[in-house]
């Protein structure tokens, strides 16, 4: 469905590339999940796929026809969330549906099925400058997928919402996986990639450092952890450690020599943790 | 064709949701009442100066000047009297020679008032000299007399308030765009820089054509020439919105926008001096677009017959041409990047 092959980004004025050497494949009806911190280069990638910025170096392919000699056609085809609520905000949440779902050609949801489904239906009249960061980002969901898209990206869809409303959206994108929708998901967030993705890509600084289904990607990287948590003189403390590691080893012995030990806990490698172990870096 | 009156039906829902369509209709009756109630129909010469020449032997009117304490208002001979004159658009000038005399009127002035000019030299009549049957009236300007003074700023107002509404409220929209991000979630969709553009075109094009009507009507009545009067709004709001469009997309704020919104009205103002002081020129000042609005508009209302393809016709049809292909792929290239 989808193929990246090379993939270089850079930004204007910018010598360093905010995109390096990126491939991967998206099959049909997949959800694959772009695992990264802030600055990661996650969002570059998906407007690049999504025809907002030019491919500068590498190619992007869809159903084997380059993205470069996709017509306005494609835009049928695909759905985008934004990270950021990007809506006409002097207009209500209907209208907003509304004028999006009159842009297209191809067959579209009714607006005001799409706002209960959100839990919006109550604030379908009312301006979007009114609603709160959550309600946008859920009426950004909503309009990503007013038009039936056989692709459809979304950017932290989960993002400030809260565990019910976010339930909610899990499933709707669930429901959109069986129907053969194929989903590009970027997040910071384990828990989300970890739940929703058939496969997820690592990345870091532009690069993708790891790519596999998350259950292969925890027994092929996954080491048990300690998490400990402490007591120094001024305040309380957590660490993650990994028991296979010399230098952590040693960091837990000298823990337990030096401080009061709190809480003590040993668990399975989570994809947070995997990706903290090939980076260094936390997923924030 | 569906997906563009979608955009249509929002632009013009968001400009009356930024109260676009009541700040017009509120200019264009603020532009009434001071073309119809606050400027005056005539321009009185109190305040303005009255020259004189005595060409006469006897030099009698030189000698009542004198008398009445008014000797520096006597001019040397005709030619410095035209001069003056011109130089000073509220003044007149009276000649006197042994056969009556010529009065010197700028053109705009009612036949009322220069029949009260004409009886006011009845001294001179008593005097032994027949001024007032002979006076002749010799008019500097072309302005068919009968236009009132008060109609002779509406080519500027109209002019200024076209380029107001086209090349202010359309950025102000788009800078709304971008600031919401909006912008970036249309560009996503099929819909494509063509509609983008017409829509918000569409927007100036309407905003104007109701200033423009409303001023029109109730400054000139229901008799002027409103095919001309449509085309020229049109064509210019078409120029300006585009100018607009152009510029907003280097900026993202109205508050960046200050310099080169200045600059442009400056530039636009350059012929509205000209429409006032004629020997105001310089090369290419016919290029900017105000210019053939303001010389069309200003023909309109002193009544003058043109044909309507003319020159200026012309000028406005290229130009609006040549910006349309500029804005397009300006929009394609930056603001719609690849739509």
């Amino acid at each position: 469905m989808i193929k990246v092959n090379n993939l270089y980004h850079k930004y204007k004025g910018n010598d360093v590339y905010a995109v390096k050497d990126v491939g991967f494949y998206i099959d049909k009806g997949e959800i694959y999940g772009f695992l990264g911190p802030s600055g990661a280069g996650k969002s570059t990638v998906q407007k690049i796929l999504c025809g907002i910025l030019n491919v500068q170096k590498g190619n992007v392919k869809y159903n084997d026809t380059e993205i470069k000699k996709m017509k306005g056609s494609f835009f049928e085809k695909i759905g985008v969330s934004f990270e950021f609520p990007n809506l006409y905000e002097k207009l209500t949440g209907y209208e907003n549906l509304n004028f999006f779902r009159g842009l297209f050609k191809s067959e579209t949801e009714d607006p005001n099925l799409l706002l209960e489904r959100v839990g919006l239906s109550d604030s379908a009249n009312k301006k979007v400058k009114d609603y709160s960061k959550g309600m946008k980002q859920r009426l950004v969901f909503a309009r990503s997928i007013i038009n039936k898209p056989e692709i459809l990206f979304l950017d932290e869809p989960l993002s400030g919402l809260d565990p019910t409303t976010a339930k909610n959206i899990k499933n709707i994108i669930n429901e959109k996986r069986k129907l053969g929708t194929t989903i590009f998901l970027t997040t910071h967030n384990m828990y989300v990639a970890d739940e929703l993705c058939d496969r997820v890509a690592f990345l870091n600084e532009g690069e993708i450092i790891a790519s596999d289904t998350p259950k292969n990607l925890k027994l092929k990287y996954g080491t048990s952890s300690i998490k400990i948590e402490y007591k120094t003189e001024q305040k309380k403390n957590d660490e993650l450690l990994f028991i296979e590691k010399e230098e952590d080893k040693n960091r837990f012995k000298e823990i337990i020599d030096k401080y009061e030990i709190i809480t003590l806990h040993s668990g399975e490698a989570t994809l947070e943790e995997i990706f903290i172990k090939l980076t260094g870096r936390e997923l924030i | 064709m569906k997906a563009f009156i979608n955009t249509l039906k929002i632009d013009f829902l968001i400009a009356n949701r930024n109260f676009f369509f009541l700040i017009i209709i509120g200019v264009a009756f603020g532009y009434v009442l001071t073309v119809n109630f606050l400027v005056p129909k005539e321009l009185g010469f109190q305040n303005g100066g009255k020259y004189f020449v005595d060409n006469t032997d006897i030099k009698k009117p030189t000698f009542y000047l004198k008398i009445s304490g008014y000797s520096n208002l006597l001019i040397n001979n005709e030619e410095e009297l035209y001069e003056r004159i011109n130089s000073e658009k509220n003044s007149l000038g009276i000649v006197f020679d042994n056969n009556g005399g010529e009065l010197v009127v700028q053109g705009y002035e009612s036949d009322r008032m220069l029949n009260n000019m004409k009886a006011s030299l009845y001294a001179f009549e008593t005097s032994g000299m027949n001024v007032s049957e002979n006076i002749q009236v010799e008019y500097l300007n072309d302005f068919n007399d009968k236009v009132p003074f008060n109609q002779k700023f509406i080519p500027m107002l109209m002019a200024f308030d076209i380029l107001l509404i086209s090349f202010m409220f359309i950025p102000v929209m788009v800078f709304q765009e971008k600031k919401e991000g909006s912008i970036n979630a249309y560009k996503v969709t099929p819909a494509g820089s063509i509609h983008y553009m017409f829509s918000k075109i569409a927007v100036g094009i309407v905003l104007s054509a109701i200033f423009s009507y409303i001023f029109i009507l109730f400054t000139m009545g229901a008799n002027a020439d409103y095919l001309k009067i449509t085309f020229y709004t049109v064509i210019s709001s078409i120029i300006l919105s585009n100018i607009g469009l152009i510029i907003a997309q280097f900026y993202s704020s109205i508050s960046e926008f200050v310099v080169p919104f200045f600059l442009v009205t400056l530039m636009f103002f350059l012929p509205a001096v000209k429409l006032f002081s004629p020997s105001f020129n310089f090369p290419g000042i016919e290029l900017i677009p105000s210019y053939p609005l303001l010389i069309e508009m200003d023909k309109l209302v002193s009544g003058e017959t043109t044909a309507f393809f003319d020159l200026n016709f012309w000028i406005l049809i290229l130009e609006a041409v040549v910006i349309l292909i500029i804005t397009f792929f300006l929009l394609k290239k930056r603001l719609l990047k690849n739509r």
